[in-house]
């Protein structure tokens, strides 16, 4: 380095300039957040009407609401947390309180890691494959409650297990030395203290579930519901699977941008809740 | 009532296994739908570049370089600004503007793949096709939102492993006269680096399998790009486009495609795992808890400041 | 002395094969308070905590020996811990109520012991803070959260959820340590009070408490066992000199 180059980053100013340079960089990913926000709510909140959240679709998605298609999400999100819900909070009492660290606790962390990173289209086939032909569940709520119950599981367990771990270690003491045995001090005492930070993976949960679209399209199907569903082995499409058709055949852009607001409305508020809930939570015991 | 504690552990194991079992059987069915294919028509047909599945010539790799450059590309964006962002949220921003930063981030990471590709389509699109020619569905156009995309990933993964830095490598540095950014740079991003690499690694990962934004502004044509204009296909996207109506053995190519995937992601994943695979889950602050499982390279801070 | 409530012969205890107490022999006598006595880390609380088994549960300590209780080794196996916890009540060095209620606190024990009628609970409430010297100051508070008592009224709370317990033997550790003069007297004077009707063991590193209050004082150091006896007789003519360094402060 020579000694101008040296006198041109001398300390003071190389902090001056990279200070400079990655606030930008933050700047703009807090300007892309804003865009999007701004593109979708502020073209698409005008038309979400309490008729367009209560009617029937009409037209292929042309005209009318989306009220069958609210309330099949809702009912694959509902399904896939509930049926994740067992599995991912069993899963991190086992891990934090029945085992030590050691090769299984190694092999079931990393199976969870991997799950986080198996892309949706994949989680899609394998539903596909599983629930709708060879359990013969055919497109239907069930089946996609059912893969999206899997998608969630590792973000289910990994707030669960951190969640446990925050609870002071001395509640366990506590409790057993008043006569409890360890499984009742789990339920009585660990849970309830757990459980805001349960809720946080729970809400997360709801929230991916919500905006999923790959694994659902191939387990629900995507032809529009023309009533509400009436059991879980119909078929059903869920808003963002409605708005991937409405956006991509180019079938109606106020009814995109529509259900596009709902969907980014939702999900920001949910995630924005389980942060909020999250952080609470871990105040508490700092 | 007494639940006896083994019981309780028996059905708790049980619970647990429940993930490896879930991806056991994905690799199973997926395996058991996609392999036989690949089996009777050869490795060399499956990786050619011949993609006429009803005229039975299943060659992926097209798709494979398409979702290979759009991956590049997008760590490309990605990778710079998700650093740069979790080096401000974790080193720089005072606590009132964090407070606002990270949750910010996580609406980004909630927002929907179709709601990126949307965007994609109504902003990126028409940019490209005005400012840089030609069709706008390209290469560049997926790359560009994969890598804003894969932004909460890094910035996420990154931010713990800054976090997790203790802060006295930083008040030793800032003690020996150097600057905020000397001590980022010299003292914290080293100290660091495993779960950085891990970030990136993990990006990669969301990258190489996300579907429908690709599909969305990616153009899907099955061909060798030669600029990043032009339009392509990739692995995810062939899998979103074929899937609702093949059959046959093209839908065991499809399967076959995912098996692909599968193992890429898999591998990924794995060389997250090993970079980070130093760095354990902080154990809980029990009598327990014990120190001695920490390597000592871990305890020593790197010396702070080594300026040549 | 009649035959001792409890007794412990040759205990050790490894944490994770490191080596925290050797070959601890101590006797209890019922009725009557015992001080455990020694420098931080030589093994006291291990020891406490083998009493009701809590360090084999919880921190996974390998433990032998023998600890007869009433002339039932708890360590030859086969023990029931729920029983042996109930019998041999615990208090912890800091206040540790659980989340919840006065109340709830006081009642958690009992209830999981089927205590269900709401009569039997509330009559057991009052007296186990009647005997902890609580009730004139919480009677009116009882449905408010256990956290916003005071450190010393606290700690007598989780005196009290161990009373309901109906134990024999009561064991403490260091349950002074951290709480005010006057909550300390009020805690002495409380064991003092009850010390016929349990048989106690206080884990102390206040030399002059263990003075003050019990009647046998053992006095451990690094692991073992160094000197146990009357507890006038140990501090005023201790055989080992060890001992007497330690009562009178000469002691690293
Ligand atoms: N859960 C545990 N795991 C590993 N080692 C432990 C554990 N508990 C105690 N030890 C070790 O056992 C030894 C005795 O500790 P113990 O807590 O019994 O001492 P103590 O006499 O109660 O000390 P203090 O007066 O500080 O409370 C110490 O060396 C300690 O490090
Ligand atoms: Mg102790």
């Amino acid at each position: 380095m020579n000694a101008r180059a040296q006198r041109w980053l001398a300390p003071r100013r190389a902090q001056a300039l990279a200070r400079f340079v990655l606030w930008s960089l933050m700047a703009v990913a807090i300007g892309i957040l804003i865009l999007i926000l701004a593109f979708v709510l502020g073209r698409g909140l005008r038309h979400v009407t309490w008729t367009f959240l209560t009617a029937m679709p009409l037209d292929s998605g042309r005209a009318g609401g989306v009220l069958p298609i609210v309330v099949g999400t809702l009912e694959v999100t509902a399904l896939g947390v509930a049926a994740a819900t067992p599995l991912g909070v069993g899963t991190a009492i086992y891990l934090v309180e029945y085992t030590r660290e050691g090769r299984l606790t190694r092999i079931i962390r990393f199976g969870a890691e991997c799950l986080a990173g198996v892309p949706s289209i994949i989680f899609g086939l394998f539903g596909f494959v599983l629930f709708v032909l060879t359990l013969g569940l055919g497109w239907s709520i069930l089946a996609a409650g059912l893969t999206l119950a899997f998608m969630t599981l590792p973000t289910l367990i990994r707030t669960s297990e951190e969640a446990l771990r925050a609870v002071p270690a001395r509640y366990l003491d506590v409790s057993l030395s008043l006569g409890a045995t360890k499984w009742q001090s789990i339920r009585k005492v660990l849970l309830p203290a757990a459980f805001p930070g349960i809720l946080t993976g729970l809400i997360l949960g709801i929230g991916r579930a919500i905006g999923e679209t790959a694994a659902v399209i191939f387990t629900a199907g995507s032809s529009l519901p023309h009533r509400i569903p009436r059991s879980l082995s119909e078929g059903t499409r869920t808003l963002s699977v409605h708005f991937y058709q409405l956006a991509r055949e180019g079938i109606s852009a106020d009814n995109a941008y529509a259900t596009a607001a709902v969907l980014v409305l939702a999900i920001s508020l949910i995630n924005l809740g389980a942060y909020v809930t999250l952080n609470r939570f871990m105040r508490r015991y700092r | 009532m007494r639940l006896p504690d083994k019981v309780v552990e028996r059905a708790l194991l049980l619970l647990a296994l429940s993930s490896v079992a879930v991806l056991a059987s994905i690799a199973f069915f997926i395996v058991r739908e996609g392999a036989p294919l690949i089996y009777r028509v050869g490795l060399s047909n499956f990786f050619s570049t011949d993609w006429h599945p009803t005229a039975g010539r299943f060659g992926i790799l097209f798709m494979l370089v398409g979702s290979l450059a759009v991956t590049v590309g997008a760590l490309a964006l990605g990778v710079p600004l998700g650093i740069s962002c979790a080096i401000v949220l974790g080193e720089m921003a005072p606590p009132r503007a964090r407070r606002i930063l990270k949750p910010a981030i996580e609406i980004l990471a909630g927002i929907p793949s179709v709601v990126y590709g949307f965007m994609g389509i109504v902003v990126v699109l028409p940019w490209i096709r005005e400012h840089l020619g030609g069709p706008g569905a390209s290469g560049l156009a997926a790359a560009v939102i994969l890598g804003i995309m894969i932004l909460p990933t890094i910035i996420a993964i990154s931010l713990d492993a800054l976090e997790a830095v203790p802060m006295s490598y930083r008040d030793g540095s800032l003690a020996m006269g150097a600057t905020e950014w000397q001590t980022v740079r010299r003292v914290v991003l080293p100290a660091a680096r495993s779960g950085i690499v891990a970030a990136v690694i993990l990006g990669t990962g969301r990258a190489v399998g996300e579907t429908m934004a690709v599909v969305m502004v990616a153009g899907n044509a099955v061909q060798l790009p030669h600029s990043p204009l032009d339009p392509l296909r990739t692995l995810t996207a062939n899998l979103a486009l074929e899937m609702g109506y093949a059959t046959g053995d093209h839908r065991a190519a499809l399967f076959a495609t995912g098996i692909v995937l599968f193992l890429i992601v898999l591998s990924l994943n794995g060389a997250a795992g090993l970079a980070r695979r130093r760095r354990r889950p902080r154990p809980r602050p029990r009598r327990t808890a014990s120190v001695a499982g920490v390597p000592a390279s871990e305890r020593i801070p790197p010396s702070p400041v080594s300026d040549p | 002395m009649s035959a001792p409530k409890v007794s412990i012969r040759q205990l050790g205890i490894c944490y994770a094969g490191a080596p925290a107490v050797r070959d601890v022999d101590l006797d209890i006598p019922k009725n009557a308070i015992t001080a455990v006595i020694g420098p931080a880390g030589s093994g006291k609380t291990s020891i406490l905590r083998t009493i009701n088994l809590l360090s084999v549960d919880v921190d996974r300590a390998e433990v032998k020996g023998q600890i007869r209780v009433d002339d039932r080794d708890i360590l030859a196996g086969g023990v029931d811990r729920v029983d042996l916890r109930r019998r041999v009540g615990m208090v912890f060095a800091t206040p540790q109520p659980l989340p919840g209620s006065v109340y709830d606190n006081l009642v958690y024990g009992p209830r999981l012991a089927g205590t269900r009628r709401r009569a039997d609970l509330d009559a057991l409430v009052e007296s186990s803070l009647r005997a902890a010297e609580l009730w004139d100051e919480v009677k009116d508070r009882l449905r408010r959260s256990a956290f916003l008592l005071s450190g010393g009224q606290q700690q007598r709370l989780c005196i009290a959820r161990t009373l309901a317990l109906g134990p024999e033997v009561v064991l403490l550790d260091e349950p002074c340590s951290g709480l005010d003069p006057i909550s300390t007297f009020k805690i002495e004077e409380m064991m003092r009070s009850l010390r016929d009707r349990f048989t106690w063991v206080l884990v102390t590193n206040n030399t002059k408490q263990a003075a003050r209050v019990s009647q046998r004082t053992a006095f451990v150091l690094l692991g073992q066992m160094i000197e146990q006896g009357p507890t006038g007789q140990l501090f005023t003519a201790p055989k080992d000199p060890r001992t007497g360094d330690y009562v009178e402060g000469r002691f690293g």
